[in-house]
């Protein structure tokens, strides 16, 4: 009998990935004919593997053909819609064996919960608060757009930097689905399987460091996820009502959209049916990237919204010492390109060195402003730059700001190559 | 514990000029396993989802335990969604695995651990509970999600698809332990699956979906041998009937140049329908090979699944039918055979354009 061969959807059909033993059940992966590498993942329901090859790091996850399909369209939707989310890479069926293989590419730049918090002081509410905010930021992202996740969870979200605040990633997609709109019903489904994941995710992390005595606090901060997520949903969907004549209003809630990063498309003004002097405001909201679009626009440097909050800051303040250096106004565009010459340039190239050339230079020069800001507060006065690249490099930095978590971007060694097969 | 009725209960998704669920209306009994099944597009999980609160009902009611609910948020219907939130934590054992949900809800732990302990017993994971996941197998995990349902005791069991995720072996072995927890627990439960074999299988009853509606509300038994019309009977049994259309005679159908004959009362059905051809059914268990009379036919496929065979037969009207029989006497590839009727054939008889069962 003819045996059937393996079936490929490969988006990127390099010669590394098409070499893997795509014949074989991926149980029956090993070292030293595949690359493996080896990266920690929490109970999962389908075996899971990284490969490296052509330079690049892929997750390999066996799993029914129906579901792999499935899940392969999902992320092919959530990457047409730009949303924060693993991009598949291939799906390879594997008839004989009645299974299939998905095939994402690894985050670049982008780790677990776990690895995190490992490395931070364990009791710091204010990291744990840029997680739950990145948590519930992208589930408000992912409903907007009518997806459903089914399964959020701290071990089903990788992380990255991103200015202060840490952007989160979806990476599992199984019980996902794309409608065009999602009910109430749906999303109060959703948010409550996050707050239960998210308890369960940092209680078990507590274990693991021996400190369960935080176990309250942390449930309580993750049921206040629920709170972050309906503070930003309202923010993005509030319809006000008000007269004619305060339509002035209109401009304060566009500009709290853009201070949340959110840039408008277009907002309609409807006269209230029964109340013909009521108007009642609508907002469609774009993409997250309000600061990093007009940054790009100006240095065309493109950065993460994050970053972008902080550079642009950085670019005012040093727009106007030019100002008061020259003694009259200077533009908008001459200061930003001044700015990314005399400032950004060097002072990023310092920070990075500062931090060993972990992460990326911007990072760095974001944690570098940040540091200087909160240790001017402290000292009442401006410190200056070089004190804080200073204290940078020496890491003897507050500890609950967000340039601590540079410590997740130091890898302990690079992936080791896996030498066992030790999947359960 | 709770029944469920939905009363003329439909969903119109946002953009569609389709109903998504056109006007159902179940009773599902207190304690009942009821499937809901249909091929994709047919509604099923959409009506679940009225159900759970996930998708609105927008026209009609659903009831649960006698109490309408029409606006009642998903979280206080006291409905549990099995197997879809699987995350398990490696930290923490079994029991406080299966036990963290009630926690969140202000249960003591002494409440906590008796629930359990309980729900351990009936899952067979007691001597798993001070254990971590890593230790457990597939199927032990999967019962530990199922635990992490059952210990919150809710009136209604909800699943979606619960086993799609699952390679073949975890299926058959997952199946099996959910019907039979099921009936231990006796919780009222729907079910939703595309696949008819688990549907049969499963359920006390099954609702067959098609287009949003309800095509048929009854006993696996009930289903197979009296399905209400042709899209039923085409959908439930494996291999599915043979449905084929065909003039009628005055002894019976005709099938090229030969004739199956029909009962009397049958045939009169057909006359006073005014009808002069069917939608003519008949399971391939009820078609016999034999030597002389029938049909004539040429065997283009033998099925030979050990303890029966399937034979896939065209005959020269270009009809195709397929029989059942015993693999030790099954013809060979493109044999010319003959079948007939079994002596106490069942056939199903539907109307060639409405599709309604006729006998």
């Amino acid at each position: 009998m003819t045996v059937p061969a393996p079936e490929f959807r490969l988006r990127t059909p390099s010669a590394g990935l098409l070499a893997l033993p795509w014949d074989r059940p991926l149980s029956q992966w090993n070292v030293p004919e595949v690359p493996l590498r080896d990266i920690a993942v929490g109970p999962s329901r389908h075996l899971v593997k990284f490969v490296e090859a052509d330079g690049a790091l892929w997750a390999v996850k066996d799993m029914p053909a129906r579901i792999a399909a499935k899940e392969y369209d999902v992320l092919r939707r959530l990457e047409e819609m730009e949303l924060p989310a693993v991009r598949p890479a291939g799906l390879v069926l594997q008839p004989e064996f009645d299974t299939a293989i998905l095939v994402t590419r690894y985050l670049e730049g982008s780790w677990q919960y776990r690895r995190l918090f490992m490395r931070l002081p364990p009791d710091e509410p204010k990291h744990r608060a840029r997680l739950l905010d990145a948590m519930a930021g992208l589930l408000v992202e992912l409903h907007r757009h009518g997806v459903f996740w089914g399964d959020c969870s701290l071990a089903n979200t990788l992380f990255s930097r991103d200015g202060q605040i840490l952007q989160a990633w979806l990476v599992d997609a199984e019980t996902s689905e794309v409608h065009p709109t999602l009910s109430r019903g749906q999303r109060q489904h959703d948010l409550e399987i996050m707050v239960e994941n998210v308890a369960m995710g940092m209680v078990d992390l507590a274990e693991r460091l021996d400190r369960s005595e935080l176990e309250d606090v942390l449930i309580e901060e993750a049921e206040h996820t629920r709170d972050r997520y309906e503070t930003l949903w309202q923010a993005l969907h509030a319809e006000p009502v008000f007269e004619f004549t305060d339509r002035y209003r209109v401009e304060g809630t566009i500009r709290r959209l853009n201070d949340l990063g959110f840039a408008v498309d277009e907002v309609s003004l409807q006269p209230v049916s029964d109340e013909p002097n009521q108007l009642k405001l609508h907002v469609a909201v774009g993409d997250r990237r309000y600061h990093a679009q007009r940054l790009q626009e100006l240095t065309g440097l493109d950065v993460g919204e994050g970053q972008a909050r902080i550079l642009l800051g950085d670019l005012r303040a040093y727009q106007a010492q030019l100002c008061r250096e020259v003694g009259h106004d200077v533009d908008e565009r001459t200061a930003a390109r001044l700015w990314v010459i005399e400032v950004l340039n060097p002072y990023e190239q310092f920070a990075h060195e500062a931090i060993r050339h972990s992460g990326t230079a911007i990072q760095a020069y974001c944690d570098l402003l940040e540091v200087r800001w909160l240790l001017s507060e402290k000292a009442g006065h401006d410190v200056g730059t070089n004190r804080a690249l200073a204290a940078l490099a020496r890491d003897v930095i507050p500890t609950d700001s967000a340039a601590k978590m540079a410590i997740a971007e130091v890898p302990t060694a690079p992936f080791a190559v896996l030498s066992i097969d030790d999947d359960p | 514990m709770a029944a469920i009725t939905y009363k003329n209960a439909s969903c119109i998704y946002e953009g569609s000029d389709k109903l998504a669920v056109d006007s159902l209306s179940l009773d599902i009994q207190d304690g009942e396993f009821v499937v809901l099944v249909g091929p994709s597009g047919s509604g099923k999980s959409t009506a679940l989802r009225m159900l759970a609160g996930l998708e609105d009902i927008d026209e009609g009611h659903i009831e649960i335990g006698g109490k309408d609910m029409v606006g009642v948020p998903s979280k206080d219907r006291d409905i549990a969604m099995v197997f879809q939130n699987y995350a398990l934590y490696p930290n923490k054992t079994v029991a406080e695995n299966m036990g963290f949900a009630l926690k969140l809800r202000g249960v003591s732990s002494d409440e906590r651990r008796k629930k359990v302990e309980d729900a351990a017993k009936i899952l067979d994971l007691t001597e798993f509970l001070d254990r971590k996941p890593a230790k457990l197998s597939g199927g032990q995990r999967q019962r530990v999600a199922m635990g992490r349902a059952i210990v919150r005791e809710p009136q209604v069991f909800c699943m979606d698809e619960p086993l799609s995720n699952l390679d073949a072996k975890l299926r058959v072995q997952t199946r099996t332990q959910i019907a039979a927890l099921q009936r231990r627990l006796g919780t009222t439960t729907v079910y939703v699956t595309h696949d008819q074999v688990e549907a049969m299988t499963m359920g006390d009853r099954v609702a067959v979906l098609r287009f949003g509606k309800l095509q048929q509300f009854a006993s696996p038994n009930d289903l197979y041998d009296k399905p209400a019309n042709s899209f039923v009977a085409g959908f439930i049994g494996s291999p599915a009937m043979n449905l084929v259309k065909l003039p009628i005679t005055a002894e019976g159908v005709k099938i090229g140049d030969s004739t199956l004959e029909l009962e009397r009362e049958h045939l009169t059905k057909l006359h006073d329908a005014g009808l002069s051809e069917v939608m003519f059914g008949i399971r391939p268990e009820q078609l016999d090979l034999t030597d002389s009379g029938g049909v004539e036919v040429v065997v283009d496929l033998v099925e030979d699944l050990g303890s029966e065979a399937f034979v896939y037969t065209h005959a020269g009207s270009g009809v195709e039918l397929v029989a059942r029989c015993n693999p030790r006497t099954a013809p060979r590839l493109a044999d010319t055979v003959r079948l007939r009727r079994h002596p106490e054939g069942v056939v199903h008889l539907f109307h060639p354009q409405t599709g309604e069962r006729l006998n």
